[in-house]
């Protein structure tokens, strides 16, 4: 949340926004003189709207989106699109790249569960290509880290393997799984991500049909002596 | 057990929770929820109605506001300020289905917005942006229901992808592939009920699996392993509804858990006993009550998340609107015979 003590500067007293009126809502008259913090964020919102409602893309627009991103409101999807569209005008994912990955790094590590931010970092790899894959499943890792059954990073895995991976990359992923399976054998999104695999991997990833199906069963029956009750095992099993 | 102060449903607090909240226009959560606003007013208005105190809003006030959010291009966006949506224009349009205002739009324009976001595999974007996820899929062919204009996309095609995000558990994810979730299951059962193709779900299977999300608090999780949660209540419930097995789950258990996630103090309910409260679980677990029939609650269809009486009006108007089309052809074809005889 945004200090708003000694380092925070009110957005209607800084110089770069000096020209932009901005757009706010229709509100109540504050009956206490001195203004709250909520004010000081929400007008950010209102130089927002104004931005938007003059269609500006700029290094200053760039900027008070990720401010809003950051210290105010991570899920507005109104905020996250026009800053992609400053990216776009502002040189481009490549020219932007280290800014949005770290902006996505940050918000991913305050609110993992956050539809906008995997939708846009999804958008970046998919931007960036194949030679971004890696560092996409190294990211969404990270975040399983912390949560081993976080949603969207487990569908994050499932796009950038779709549209980004090699067979080198598809096999690891069984490996990946099998790792997390071994810290908790209960993991539902991890055995789904096996079918996932074996479902959509390429035949270099995991070989035949018949030799991968083998393998399977014999995983998923020695999981099943360990926690004989799962109902994830026996799933992936039928 | 239930804690003794919260045995019996908190009807009354509920209901001035819910109206407290709406009328707080100056915290920082009512601008940090700014974007999704629409929907907390449909979670807000369908608990109410369900309370029986929908009368405690502002009609008007609230219609014009919802009208007030619609763009150009006839979608909704979660407030005044934002950018059209599918989910805010599923919401915008089960609010004014409450009040008996869906005339207030033009059916054209929306059916055209929606239509505009399917996809070739039968997919829906969210907006524009092309963010994919069944939720959006159920949200289309929801709203051009309300509207009486399923004609306006590929239903067959939808119904597709939709089952094209089945999982080997008989559940659904957000796009194919995806994990088995509770909120996706619903979105997908409900929208292969309008679809008309519920034949392409496992029901056995499928319900199996969400009688399994029970845990033994007596509530429901989402998947397996998870923490129960009361907004499951909703998210499993409609879909065993849908599907004929809402039996298939320990009632009692579910109903004391709910009942244990209420707040006496000030009203509303939360995830879970002792947590903070919110329109959101405030309306999702009164919905799981109704759903189960609990009495004092209105009814709740399970395909729409509207009260039945709301439901049960547009049902009779199609097939109003069905018997006098039909009843014109008759006419004018007897009229051709006439004129050629």
């Amino acid at each position: 949340m945004a200090d708003t003590s000694q380092d925070f500067q009110p957005i209607g007293e800084r110089r770069e926004w000096a020209d932009v009126q901005p757009r706010a809502l229709p509100r109540t008259p504050q009956p206490v003189v001195e203004i709250g913090r909520d004010e000081l964020l929400a007008e950010l919102m209102d130089y927002f709207w104004a931005a938007v409602a003059r269609q500006e893309l700029s290094e200053r627009v760039l900027a008070l989106t990720g401010e809003i991103i950051a210290d105010l409101n991570s899920s507005n999807y109104s905020v996250w699109e026009w800053r992609w569209r400053c990216v776009q005008a502002l040189g481009g994912v490549q020219a932007r790249v280290a800014e949005e990955k770290a902006l996505t790094r940050s918000v991913a590590t305050a609110n993992p569960k956050n539809y906008q931010l995997w939708n846009h970092r999804r958008r970046l790899a998919l931007a960036l290509g194949p030679g971004q894959a890696e560092e996409e499943l190294a990211f969404s890792a990270a975040c399983l880290e912390h949560d081993a059954k976080n949603y969207h990073a487990w569908a994050h895995r499932q796009a950038v393997l779709q549209h980004l991976g090699e067979p080198r990359l598809w096999a690891a992923e069984l490996a990946y799984t099998e790792r997390l399976l071994r810290q908790d054998v209960r993991n539902n999104s991890a055995w789904n991500q096996r079918i996932f695999v074996l479902r959509g991997a390429p035949a270099a990833a995991v070989g035949a049909p018949r030799e991968a199906y083998d393998r399977e069963v014999a995983f998923a029956a020695a999981q099943l002596r360990l926690v004989p009750h799962n109902e994830s095992v026996w799933e992936a099993l039928r | 057990m239930v804690h003794p102060a919260r045995q019996e449903l908190l009807a009354g607090e509920h209901a001035h929770y819910i109206h407290a909240f709406s009328e707080n226009t100056t915290s920082f959560e009512f601008y940090a929820t700014e974007h999704f606003r629409m929907s907390g007013v449909y979670w807000g208005l369908t608990g109410l109605h369900l309370l029986g105190r929908l009368d405690l809003m502002d009609r008007g006030k609230v219609v014009a506001w919802v009208l007030r959010c619609q763009h150009e291009g006839g979608g909704f966006g979660g407030s005044e300020r934002h950018d059209a949506h599918l989910l805010y224009t599923l919401s915008a349009l089960q609010i004014l289905a409450l009040y008996d205002e869906l005339h207030r739009v033009n059916a054209d324009t929306v059916a055209h917005y929606v239509s505009s976001l399917q996809q070739p595999d039968g997919s829906f974007w969210g907006d524009e942006w092309g963010e994919t996820d069944t939720r959006f899929s159920y949200c289309a062919l929801s709203v051009l229901w309300l509207l009486d204009r399923l004609d306006a996309i590929d239903v067959q095609q939808a119904a597709r992808y939709v089952a094209a995000c089945k999982n080997f558990d008989g559940g659904f994810g957000c796009t194919p592939g995806n994990e088995s979730h509770a909120g996706q299951v619903f979105t997908c059962v409900a929208a292969l009920d309008i679809a008309g193709r519920l034949d392409l779900v496992d029901a056995d299977l499928l319900c199996w699996w969400l009688c399994e999300r029970q845990t033994k608090s007596g509530g429901l999780n989402g998947r397996p392993e998870k923490l129960q949660d009361v907004c499951y209540s909703w998210w499993c419930l409609s879909a065993l509804s849908i599907l004929g097995r809402l039996h298939w789950i320990d009632q009692q258990a579910l109903t004391d858990f709910i009942l244990d996630c209420q707040d006496e103090d000030g009203g509303g309910i939360s995830d879970r006993p002792e947590d903070q409260v919110d329109v959101y679980h405030t309306f999702f677990g009164i919905a799981g009550l109704s759903l189960m029939g609990r009495p004092g609650l209105q009814p709740i269809d399970p395909t729409f998340a509207l009260p039945v009486e709301v439901v049960d009006r547009l049902r009779q108007r199609k097939q109003q609107h069905e018997g006098q089309a039909a009843e014109a052809e008759r006419r004018s074809s007897s009229t051709t015979r006439e004129l050629e005889s």
